[in-house]
């Protein structure tokens, strides 16, 4: 049977047919300048090395650091240190999640707490997460509470203030529509206005889930915690004993990890985006 | 014997304060519209008539006067078709069912029934915008008429669309109020689209905003824009808006 003669494909534009040779080429038209770019930073990167800038127990070749990053996969150390540090992203995350949809839902509807938290809100998106560490230290002493207090405390603002502009910015007329429908309180909330707050709300996502990576790492690297090894730990303990191959290959991992969990949101985004016909600007 | 009233809007005014200077929108308006009428309320911006409409539609009150609807529904339809982007075509029409509080098992043959009424029988996977303008306010339409409305408010519905497709859905409209009995209360500044669907024009003037004449159209159905008659209707409303500016001047 042809696609055209499937009827659960006959709604589909002609674009979307599955057409493995047309995907296989956008697939490579999205990886090229992305691989593109790793391979000219690894060039300028061997090419700093072999001027002898730094001496290379500092600054390793790129070469070592891949073949530590390979000794990595096969260290089961690492991949405890992985699991911990990706629970501790998630947990804080997922409350960051609940709490600031919470709060950004509350100050959206209350224009007491508007008046009360909204630009506390906003401030507390340009506030170092950093600098709440001593703070949380002295609440929680050296514990998993305080890496998640931070983290919360990181991601929860961008997560509200990503759900009050996307409800801010409800368009008045389908406010006016669903009113006109019978939608009113609750019902109203549930099927128009946080439906249409979305496409915000995802991109306050990403921004909160930005935020909490950071604010992990600098937990990871500040709150040291014995028998738990983790990304940031790690990181620690390879300056501490000079390990530069070792070090940057943790750096990747870091950097990988946080471009990974970013391209599911950025994907998340597209979708919602492309369902409501808003397209990617191009310039 | 006339049929009952399906709206009645009694010395209705509205004074907007949120301006410096208090505006009155709309000054001691009355109005009966019988069950199963068409009125379209005629006028140039800033008669009023979109005001009067948010107001029989329960989105704005009145600053005196009273709307009586008579227990009627009433459903709207706005210049743009104001369809929920993120649902699909279906979406949309079962929003408006699920808030009219029709149980579930009915959606699937209302969905289809109301789509093949509005002639897109095969629309209901499409989001909004991969339709057309034309085919956007059909949807509209449906999902006005999925909420059961006995009353249907348009608010220059079909103000944005080309000619043609306009033409289109003046038969189509004119076709599903005579198929359903609805009532239609009908805003444009278009005097030949006033002509071509109403039994009766409501002549609204501006500062204030007012009704100030009325004028029935006895043509026959089905009419068309190029008829002589509905020309020489239209050009009957257009000397009467010409008259009603020039006692306001």
């Amino acid at each position: 049977m042809k696609a055209k003669d499937d009827p659960a494909l006959a709604t589909l534009e002609p674009a979307d047919w599955p057409d493995s040779g047309r995907r296989r080429r956008s697939i490579w038209a999205a990886v090229w300048p992305g691989l593109s770019a790793i391979a000219l930073v690894l060039v300028i990167w061997e090419a700093v090395v072999l001027t002898g800038w730094k001496p290379e127990y500092v600054l390793p070749p790129p070469t070592t650091v891949l073949a530590e990053l390979g000794g990595f996969l096969l260290d089961s150390k690492f991949w405890l240190a992985v699991s911990i540090t990706l629970l501790r992203a998630l947990v804080g995350f997922s409350l960051a999640l609940a709490i600031g949809t919470g709060l950004g839902i509350a100050v959206s509807a209350s224009r007491v707490l508007r008046a009360a938290l909204g630009s506390l809100l906003t401030g507390m998106q340009t506030m170092p997460s950093i600098a709440w560490f001593p703070f949380a230290i002295l609440l929680f002493g050296l514990t998993e509470n305080a890496i998640g207090f931070v983290v919360v405390l990181g991601a929860a603002p961008s997560i509200a203030n990503g759900l009050i502009s996307g409800i801010d910015n409800v368009p008045p007329p389908l406010l006016r529509t669903a009113k006109v429908l019978g939608a009113r309180g609750l019902t109203l909330y549930r099927y128009v206005i946080l439906p249409s707050a979305l496409p915000t709300y995802v991109a306050g996502l990403k921004q909160g889930w930005a935020f909490a990576w950071r604010s992990l790492m600098a937990g990871e690297l500040l709150v040291i915690i014995a028998n738990r090894p983790s990304l940031g730990v790690q990181l620690q303990y390879f300056r501490e004993f000079a390990n530069a191959p070792a070090l940057i290959a943790m750096m990747i991992v870091i950097l990988v990890l946080g471009m990974a969990f970013d391209a599911v949101f950025s994907r998340l985004a597209a979708v919602v985006r492309r369902n409501r016909g808003l397209g990617e600007t191009r310039l | 014997m006339s049929p009952a009233p399906a709206l009645t809007v009694n010395e209705v005014s509205k004074v907007f304060t949120d301006t410096q200077v208090p505006t009155v929108a709309l000054k001691d308006a009355s109005l009966e519209v019988a069950e199963g009428e068409f009125i379209c309320l005629l006028g140039r911006s800033g008669c009023g008539k979109s005001t009067l409409l948010s107001m029989i539609a329960g989105l704005a009150s009145p600053t005196s006067g009273a709307i009586d609807t008579h227990g009627n529904r009433v459903g709207m339809m706005f210049q743009d078709a104001n369809l929920f982007p993120w649902l699909t075509v279906r979406g949309n029409i079962e929003l408006a069912l699920r808030l009219s509080g029709i149980p579930k098992p009915e959606w699937d043959g209302r969905v289809q029934d109301l789509l093949a009424m509005v002639e897109l029988p095969d629309a209901g996977q499409k989001r909004p915008h991969q339709l057309s303008g034309g085919m956007r306010q059909r949807v509209s339409l449906a999902r006005a008429l999925a909420q059961e409305c006995r009353i249907l408010l348009m608010d220059e519905p079909f103000a944005s669309l080309d000619a043609l497709t306009r033409d289109t859905l003046h038969e189509e409209i004119a076709r599903v109020w005579a198929q359903r009995g609805l009532t239609i209360v009908f805003v444009t500044h278009n005097v030949r689209e006033a002509a071509r669907l109403a039994d009766r024009v409501v002549i609204m003037s501006p500062s204030p905003g007012r009704i100030v004449d009325e004028v029935p159209i006895g043509l026959p159905r089905p009419r068309r824009l190029e008829q002589p008659e509905v020309a020489a209707a239209s050009g009957k409303l257009r000397e009467l808006l010409d008259h009603y500016d020039l006692k306001a001047a």
